[in-house]
């Protein structure tokens, strides 16, 4: 319980330190890690990535230290086929904003290093323009907050 | 004679109102009774002979689409997106029809196109996430490609890094009646109050 509490405690501090100031060229907000479902040890995060300079971003790549493998991806639908596209590297235009949302990009976590369950921390590993990087973190949601 | 004429301008403006209005909502708003999000087919189609497993490994065939109204959706259970979503979609509108007084909402039956991984028992966990209502099924290739084939559902396996292989498919929703019959579809982007409305429309017209 104890290093539960203090491994949290870090957890936040290294994401405060981490986080970027006021003014900050990349921004995300609106992250929503799902519980794997039950027989899974993948999930699906949606958030929104705001480019808030005047250059354009690339993202480059996204990790997180709860699962081996994150992959931005689109699921198009086309002729009512569902396909999952990789997106990465992603540009995010200038003083444009980037959705992912169920239907459309996600953010695909699998091969998780421990049972993902709702409530447990997790952090996201945003890298960017080659060396920037933004961490953000969140706990796990539960499934019954999907998006209608 | 000139407020006569008035009054019968204005009446006419007013009637033209009117009769405007009433056109407009019901060439937008449709017939009530007739479904308005999925294709009904204009002739039901018969199923061809298949044998799948569901979630307890018991055989699930013709025979177990007979007797009830079923939703097939054909996914998998390592697909992070869609396929929960649909999932979630349908159970919430079962819920939704349950709860509007209706005694029975059809069978969600989702269909692995992944047998690879899904197992009975992988399905068996999988779909008690979607509460009642909801049967996972899964089986050979050779058998799915069978009924998969008479829907017209694709299905295609792409390979991946680090074997995290997906399965393109289609995210169709398919209607079977109670006669086990394919009598109509829901086409992707799905939405709950599209299911909510004419799902019980389509039950209870047949």
């Amino acid at each position: 319980m104890t290093s539960r509490f203090f491994g949290t405690l870090v957890l936040y501090l290294l994401v405060i330190a981490c986080s970027p100031p006021a003014g900050a060229p990349l921004t995300i907000s609106n992250l929503v890690v799902f519980e794997a479902l039950p027989g899974t040890n993948m999930t699906a995060a949606y958030l929104t990535l705001a480019n808030n300079s005047d250059q354009p971003i690339t993202i480059d790549n996204v990790t997180s230290p709860q699962f081996a493998r994150v992959q931005m991806h689109e699921t198009v639908i086309q002729d009512d086929v569902a396909r999952m596209l990789a997106l990465a590297p992603l540009i995010v235009e200038r003083h444009t904003s980037v959705h992912f949302e169920p239907g459309g990009k996600h953010l695909m976590m699998s091969a998780a290093t421990k049972e993902t369950v709702a409530g447990m921390p997790v952090t996201v590993e945003f890298h960017y323009d080659s060396n920037g990087l933004l961490i953000v973190a969140t706990t796990v949601s539960s499934r019954d907050n999907l998006p209608e | 004679m000139h407020l006569s004429r008035l009054i019968l301008v204005f009446g006419l403006v007013i009637t033209a109102f009117v009769g405007g209005t009433l056109f407009m909502t019901l060439a937008f708003q449709g017939p009530r009774d007739q479904p308005q999000h999925a294709t009904i087919l204009p002739q039901a189609g018969t199923l061809p002979q298949f044998s799948l497993l569901d979630q307890d490994g018991a055989e699930f065939n013709n025979e177990s689409l007979h007797g009830q109204w079923s939703l097939l959706f054909f996914g998998f259970t390592h697909c992070p997106d869609i396929c929960p979503a649909t999932l979630q979609q349908l159970a919430i509108a079962r819920s939704r029809v349950l709860q509007g007084g209706a005694a029975d909402f059809p069978n969600i039956v989702l269909i692995s196109v992944d047998p690879e991984r899904d197992t009975p028992d992988v399905m068996a966990e999988y779909i008690a996430h979607f509460g009642d209502g909801v049967t996972g099924v899964t089986g050979s290739l050779t058998e799915l490609r069978t009924l998969t084939a008479a829907l017209g559902i694709f299905f295609e396996k792409s390979d991946g890094e680090n074997g995290d292989y997906a399965v393109g498919h289609s995210a169709a929703v398919i209607v079977i009646n109670k006669n086990a019959e394919f009598h109509a579809l829901f086409s992707a982007p799905h939405n709950i109050d599209h299911f909510v409305s004419d799902i019980p429309l389509i039950t209870e017209s047949s």
